[in-house]
Parts: structure tokens; C-alpha cells; sequence
């Protein structure tokens, strides 16, 4: 049972001209098995928020509690190799390695044989529906559904229970959206998964178990 | 949660750092042109840097060499001033003949050799031979030369041919009393004025005699030519030739007051005369003339011509050193002959009792160089410097055969300058004769001759002849110069391109692989392990590259060295030596010894993987600095 509680986490970094207060007194709590869309503008602070979560970076104020434990407290690295993963709009895949080797990497990251990697990412990338022909393709010949696809097959590789999702959807066709929207439901309702999804699109705010919307730094 | 699992994460990372080395080599072949590139640019400096540091290597090796097999000395000659008739009587064909030869003008002091810009390693000396008188009789006046006898004239005549005279009495030399001898005035130095002088029978006369030519005239109708039966000249008399140590004649009145070659009637009480004491003193001179050997003070071996131009060689022992030399330790170097007649040998020691000095070549003293070596008091020099010698080495002279007046004497003894007292001969200077080639030379750094012209020219002394002997060292200079250069440019132009290329390659592996980096630290990669996933395969590849041209460079210095040993060999052609020997003989020197180590491509090499290991590291800080979210940010925008 994965859970994240934040609580009064606050976060500002100083971009070139002036101090920005990205996130303002934030409090909330992920429980695995749902599904959860984070919404709102560009600007809202919804991705910063999202890397707090992901221990990227470390809140200001406030806590997040991780299972239980104080990510500002922990190595952080590790609960990402172990707990956390995250995938992005732009897939940032590896693009020197085939999508099995893209997943089979934090396989063996974690020290899992080459031979068990290889066994295991295949699974994982069967599981989100990927044909095996794929697997030997490296990211520029596939399609951008495919790529969200194999970043989301590593991501599930990471073992962790935990995924989050800054914008999956933003650069792909209604069709690949739809099924990496079936996806993440199917993570979290079969899977026992908490995803959070940050993103402006409504569909998957509409699909979401839990909808939360950010403006100006703040949860409502 | 984190902390209990360090150590499992250890063993962990055991298979993570190979996982790490074999995603690094793959991603870094599946980039396959970028990659070759890199190596083939990395080798290629490695090439450049190998070759370059190799070559460098060498030619300093080559430098060292050279400097040990080239020295370049200088010798000075005054010119003469002016050409002088002299007429000479020569009995046998009873008229004088003229001869020419040139005058020195005034003399000049080797002080003018002492100038701003001479840069001398050994400065500029005019040298004295010093004459010791040793336990050995190293000379041979015999019944030949250096004769002090009392002659009774057999006839009345003028000697201006054989005139037959009987051995009185001997006061040195080895002619037997009651013996006959022919006298002649054969030759006569002057002005034109000189007669030839005349004896009365049944008189008695003390002269010095040296055998001239065979004898002629009517006296000795019943000798045959074939006999071979020699008349002698009378020689040196019992004036002084004393000089100052500025080359002036010390004033005698004996010497003031005849010719040269005087002879005097020995007659009642003759001996208790002033002169007749004079003629005692010369006997016992000559004496010690008979157990006299030259000994020549130098600042270095090599200022002596006949050992410069390996003439003279040490046979046995060694030189003496730099350091003895110039802290005037008491050693020497004797002929081989001088150490056979003494049966000394190497550490041995010799005692040189010196007492006389003579500003001239020191070979000039195998003939009967000197005119006397009384003082002007009329005495023999007295010892002004005596101490032991230790042999250092013994040598062995082929130049003695050769002659010319910057050979060694035929039992020279070399010692260094400063083992005796500075001017302590000032009083008992026997001979002086201008600065010339065979006793007055220096040394200078190789490669500096036109700078010490130029030096010289600008003190606007004339009358001096400055000769250099470099064995072709000018001539090679210009040679190893552009070896240098080529040497140079080749580790200039290596260690340019590395950099370049390193910088460029390392912004595109490293800074261009920021998005990698960035996936790799939200995989949960410390940084630590992306910097060695990035370099791992970067490193292999420019260790690769730089194995490879580290080798080529290798290969190529060697093939040059090959090339160089082939076509250097070293010979004194271009020299002034050979030149003015005018012999022909060739001294083939060969730069041996130059060895392609493979410690310069080696050090080249790391030197160049190091430069790689700082610079790539330097980037790997940069994109490390960034957080993995600023890097995805922007490249998502």
C-alpha cells in the first residue's frame, strides 16, 4: 500500500529576474489504487510540485512523508531507483538503446542479472501492450504513443509502486492518448499503483479517480 | 529504510559499475562516426605528442652528445708587423745568404683577450712551459749538442770553414779530452757585417758546441764524404736572456756586450774572471738542461691542440678533471716515453722542481730553443715552485711525429694552471715570444663564435689572428636547430589539437549527452554514477586512441632515429682543425647512442590522458551542477 502525505510543503527558486513562489502551503495525501490528475495553467507550479513528489528537489517548508518516511530525510536517489518513477511529455528514453535495453536498464541498475532484466523488461513491455518487434527498435523508429510507452514499461521495471506523470499525453494523437490513458488506469486499478498525472488535459482529468487542480501555487 | 540497505547496495554495485561499463561502450559504438572520429583525432594527437616529445628526447640526447664530443677552442696568434732581410753567413758556400722573415710588432698582452661579451669557459691565457728539472737524465747533449769545452787550435785560421782544433778539457757534454774536432763559424746571424772569426794555434778557447754540417775546407782533404764526419758551430754563449713578465730583456751586461755565439780565450786565472765564472755556470746549466723536462700549466686539456684533435690520447688513467683543474689540484699527465725513462705509472707521484719559465710553444723546447737559461746575474734560475704530483694519466703523442708549433714537447708534463702560484716565475722568465697558436688558446661554448667575433671586433684590437676549431660544429648547429624546430612544432601542434579536440569531444559526449545524464539521476543514478557512465566509455575510447597513437608516435621516432643514425656521421671535414692540418685525415665522430625509449610516448600518452580526465571532468561538473528537472525543463521547451 503506497501513500504519499504532503503537508504545508511550500517551494520558490529564483529564475533570472525575480523569486518565484511555485508552491504555497500545499497540503494533500496519494494513496495506491487511484489514479490522480493534477490539473491546471501553465505556471500553476503543478510540474514543481510533481518533482517534490519525485525528490528532485527538496521542499522549502513542509514535509512529504513517503510511506511514512521524510523524503527530505532519505536518499532520495534511491527511493527513485526503488520507489518512485517518473515519465515526462518528451518520453526522454535513451536514445542509443533499444527499448528493451531502455528497460532492461533500471533492471539492472538495481542488480538484476542481464539475462532476469531482459526477461523481465520483455514483460513489462508486453504488459503495456507493446508487439515484441518493437523491442529491438531504438526510439527514433517508433511512434510517440510507442515511446510513452516503453517509458512507462521502464518506469513499471523500476518495481517501485509509485508513478508519476508530468503531461504523458501532451505529445501524442487522441488515439495513443486514449490508450495511455487506459494505461494509467489500469496501473492504478489493476496494479495497485498511485500515479499521479499532472497535465492540462481534461480527458484525463475526467478519467481521473481524484481531480486536484493548482493555481498559483496552491492545491484547491 | 535507505541506510539498512547500504550493504546489500555495495554488492550491488559491483554489478552496477560493470552494468555501467557495458551501457557506456554500447552507447558510445552506436554512435559509431562520432566515436571513430574521436579516436582517430585522439590518436592522432597522441601521434603528434609521442613523436614530438620523442624527438625532443633526442635531439637533447644528441645536444648532450654533441656537447661532449664538440668543444670549440680558439687560438691567437700575433701577426707579424713587417718583414726583415737578415744576412747570414754560410761558410760552405763563403758568402752570406739573405733570408726574409717576418717581425712581430709590439708585443701584445693577453690582457686584451679579457673584454665584455667573451663568454669564455676557459678564458683566454697566454701560456709559459715551465722547465723541472727531474732524477732522470731525459736528454741527451752527448758529443753532439749543448757541448762546454775548452778547444786548442791545431792551426791558425779563420773559421770560415772546418778548422780542426783539440779537446782540451770538457766541462759538460760527452767529448773526450785528446779527441780532434773541427770548428766552423757555418753560420752567422747579422746585418751583413758578420765575419767570420779567426784562431791561433796553440791558444786555448772555451766555447759551446753543437754539431752543424758535415766538414768541409782544406783541412779535412783526407776525409771522405762518406765518413761522415760532422763539424761543429759555436752555440750559445754565456749572455742572459732573461725577460720581465712583460716581455722586456732584463738588462745584462754580458749580453749587451757580445754576439751571441761568443767564445773567449782561456788563459791564466781565466777562471776566476767574471766570465769565467759565467762559463762554470753554463756548464752546470747545461747540465740541467740534460734532466729537464717541459711542463706545461692549462686550464683544460682540451686547450692543447694535439689532445683537441685526438692526437694525443690518455692511454692509461685518465684526464685530469674540471674540478681539478680549476682548484689547481696537484696532478698530471705525462708522455708515455717520460713514464717509461721515470718507470712511474699511474698514481704515482712526480716531483716537478720548476725553475725556469719560457713564454714560447712548449714543443720549442725539444730543439735547443733557448739561449741560455742563466739569469741575468749570471746564475742558473733558481726553483721557484716545487711540489708532487700524482700521475693521473699517461698519454700517448702521435702529433710530436707531425711537428708544428702547437704539438706537444717530447716529455711534456700537463698540469693544471692553477697548481702553481700566479706569477711566481715573474723572476725567472727565461724566453718570451709573442701570443701564438701553440700557446694561447681558450675555450668558448659551442655555437658562439660569431658572437664572440662580434664581441672581439668592437675592442678595435688589430694585430692579433684569432682562429676557432669546432670540429664542424657551426655546421651541424644549423642542423640540429631545425631538428628543434621540427621537434617543436610537432609537441606544439600535439598539444593544441589535444586540447582542441579533447574540449570539442567532451562538450559533445558530455554536454551533448545532458538529457541521458538527467534520465539517469530520475533512474535514481547518483551522480557519481552518471559521471562514470558517461566517461567510462569516453575514457576507454581516448585510452584506446591514445595506446594506438602513442605506439605510431613511437614507431615514428624510432624510424627517424633510424634515418638520423644512418645519414649523422659526425666528421671534422667542415673543421678548421682539418683544414689547417692540412693532412687529410678525417676524425670520424659518430652521435651513437641515441635509443627511441619508449618512457616519451609513454609520458606523452598519460600526459594526454590526463589533460583528457581534467577537462572532461571540468564539463561533467558543469551538467552535473544542473538539476535533472531544470535539464528535462528546458529541453521540453
Amino acid at each position: 500500500m503506497e501513500r504519499i502525505e504532503v503537508k504545508e510543503v511550500s517551494y520558490s527558486y529564483q529564475n533570472k529576474y525575480q523569486k518565484i513562489e511555485a508552491v504555497k502551503e500545499v497540503s494533500c495525501t496519494f494513496e495506491s489504487g487511484k489514479l490522480y490528475a493534477i490539473t491546471g495553467e501553465s505556471g500553476s507550479g503543478k510540474s514543481t510540485f510533481l518533482s517534490l513528489l519525485a525528490g528532485l528537489d527538496c521542499a522549502e517548508s513542509g514535509v512529504i512523508l513517503v510511506n511514512g518516511e521524510n523524503l527530505s530525510e532519505i536518499d532520495r536517489d534511491a527511493c527513485r531507483r526503488k520507489q518512485i518513477s517518473v515519465v515526462y511529455q518528451a518520453f526522454h528514453l535513451f536514445p542509443l538503446l533499444t527499448a528493451l535495453e531502455n528497460v532492461m536498464y533500471p533492471l539492472e541498475l538495481q542488480g538484476i542479472s542481464r539475462r532476469e532484466a531482459r526477461k523481465q523488461a520483455a514483460e513489462c513491455l508486453e504488459e503495456v501492450g507493446l508487439e515484441e518487434k518493437i523491442l529491438g527498435q531504438y526510439p527514433k523508429m517508433m511512434s510517440g504513443g510507442e515511446q510513452q510507452r516503453v517509458a512507462i514499461a521502464r518506469a513499471m521495471a523500476a518495481k517501485g509502486k509509485i508513478l508519476l506523470a508530468d503531461e504523458p499525453t501532451g505529445n501524442l494523437d487522441s488515439e495513443n492518448e486514449a490508450h495511455i490513458v487506459e494505461l494509467l488506469k489500469r496501473m492504478a486499478h489493476e496494479m495497485d499503483y498511485l500515479v499521479i498525472v499532472v497535465t492540462h488535459n481534461p480527458e484525463i482529468a475526467r478519467q481521473a479517480d481524484v481531480c486536484m487542480r493548482m493555481k498559483d501555487g496552491r492545491m484547491n | 529504510m535507505y541506510e539498512d540497505e547500504g550493504r546489500a547496495d555495495e554488492l550491488i554495485y559491483e554489478e552496477v559499475y560493470i552494468m555501467t561499463f557495458y551501457y557506456s561502450i554500447k552507447q558510445m559504438s552506436r554512435s559509431p562516426l562520432k566515436s571513430i572520429l574521436f579516436f582517430l583525432l585522439v590518436g592522432v594527437s597522441a601521434f603528434l605528442l609521442a613523436l614530438g616529445g620523442g624527438l625532443s628526447k633526442m635531439n637533447a640526447e644528441m645536444m648532450r652528445e654533441f656537447e661532449d664530443i664538440f668543444t670549440t677552442v680558439g687560438t691567437v696568434d700575433q701577426k707579424d708587423e713587417s718583414v726583415v732581410t737578415i744576412a747570414q753567413w754560410e761558410a760552405d758556400k763563403k758568402d752570406y745568404v739573405y733570408r726574409r722573415h717576418g717581425v712581430p710588432g709590439k708585443w701584445i698582452s693577453n690582457a686584451v683577450l679579457d673584454f665584455e661579451g667573451a663568454g669564455y669557459m676557459l678564458e683566454a691565457k697566454q701560456r709559459p712551459y715551465f722547465g723541472a728539472r727531474i732524477e732522470e737524465k731525459v736528454r741527451g747533449g752527448g758529443d753532439r749538442y749543448l757541448l762546454v769545452v775548452e778547444l786548442t787550435a791545431e792551426v791558425s785560421d779563420v773559421l770560415e770553414h772546418s778548422v780542426p782544433m783539440r779537446v782540451n778539457k770538457v766541462l759538460g757534454g760527452g767529448l773526450h779530452v785528446g779527441d780532434t774536432v773541427y770548428i766552423c763559424d757555418h753560420y752567422g746571424d747579422g746585418d751583413g757585417s758578420y765575419e767570420p772569426r779567426r784562431v791561433e794555434k796553440g791558444k786555448t778557447y772555451i766555447m759551446e758546441l753543437n754539431e752543424s754540417s758535415p766538414v768541409h775546407g782544406p783541412w779535412v782533404e783526407h776525409i771522405a764524404p762518406e765518413e761522415y764526419v760532422f763539424e761543429y758551430a759555436a752555440g750559445n754563449s754565456v749572455a742572459s736572456c732573461q725577460y720581465t713578465m712583460d716581455g722586456d730583456r732584463v738588462f745584462d751586461a754580458a749580453a749587451e756586450a757580445e754576439d751571441w755565439n761568443t767564445f773567449d780565450e782561456v788563459t791564466e786565472g781565466f777562471y776566476e774572471t767574471e766570465r769565467g765564472k759565467r762559463w762554470l755556470e753554463l756548464a752546470k746549466s747545461q747540465e740541467y738542461d740534460f734532466y729537464t723536462v717541459p711542463v706545461e700549466p692549462v686550464d683544460g686539456t682540451e686547450l692543447l691542440l694535439p689532445f683537441y684533435r685526438n692526437e694525443a690520447q690518455i692511454t692509461e688513467g685518465r684526464d685530469i678533471t674540471e674540478e681539478e683543474y680549476k682548484e689547481g689540484k696537484p696532478v698530471c699527465l705525462i708522455p708515455v716515453e717520460l713514464s717509461r725513462i721515470l718507470r712511474k705509472g699511474v698514481g704515482d707521484s712526480l716531483t716537478l722542481p720548476l725553475y725556469y719559465a719560457a713564454y714560447a710553444p712548449a714543443e720549442r723546447f725539444d730543439g735547443s730553443f733557448l739561449t741560455s737559461i742563466l739569469n741575468a746575474r749570471g746564475k742558473v734560475y733558481p726553483v721557484f715552485c716545487e711540489q708532487d704530483y700524482e700521475i693521473a694519466g699517461i698519454y700517448e703523442n702521435t702529433s710530436v711525429l707531425a711537428g708544428g708549433e702547437h704539438d706537444l714537447a717530447k716529455h711534456e708534463v700537463i698540469v693544471p694552471w692553477n697548481s702553481i702560484p700566479e706569477n711566481a716565475w715573474e723572476d725567472n722568465i727565461a724566453r718570451f715570444e709573442p701570443m701564438s697558436e701553440g700557446n694561447t688558446s681558450f675555450r668558448i661554448p659551442n655555437g658562439t663564435i660569431d658572437d664572440f667575433m662580434e664581441a672581439w671586433e668592437k675592442q678595435g684590437v688589430e694585430g692579433l689572428d684569432i682562429k676557432f676549431y669546432d670540429k664542424g660544429y657551426s655546421q651541424l648547429q644549423s642542423g640540429i636547430e631545425n631538428r628543434k624546430l621540427m621537434a617543436g612544432i610537432f609537441l606544439v601542434s600535439g598539444c593544441m589539437l589535444a586540447v582542441m579536440i579533447l574540449c570539442f569531444f567532451s562538450n559533445l559526449f558530455i554536454t551533448g549527452q545532458q538529457e541521458r545524464i538527467a534520465v539517469e539521476r530520475l533512474l535514481g543514478r547518483t551522480k557519481k554514477q552518471c559521471a562514470l557512465s558517461i566517461l567510462t566509455g569516453l575514457f576507454v575510447l581516448a585510452l584506446a586512441g591514445t595506446a594506438a597513437g602513442s605506439v605510431a608516435g613511437w614507431a615514428a621516432t624510432g624510424s627517424a632515429v633510424e634515418a638520423t643514425e644512418s645519414t649523422t656521421e659526425f666528421d671534422t671535414t667542415f673543421s678548421n682543425t682539418v683544414i689547417d692540418s692540412g693532412d687529410g685525415e678525417e676524425t670520424e665522430i659518430t652521435a651513437a647512442g641515441q635509443k627511441n625509449g619508449a618512457e616519451m610516448a609513454a609520458l606523452a600518452g598519460c600526459m594526454l590522458m590526463l589533460a583528457e580526465v581534467l577537462i572532461s571532468v571540468g564539463f561533467m561538473r558543469q551538467v552535473l551542477r544542473k538539476e535533472p528537472l531544470q535539464i528535462l525543463g528546458g529541453l521540453e521547451e
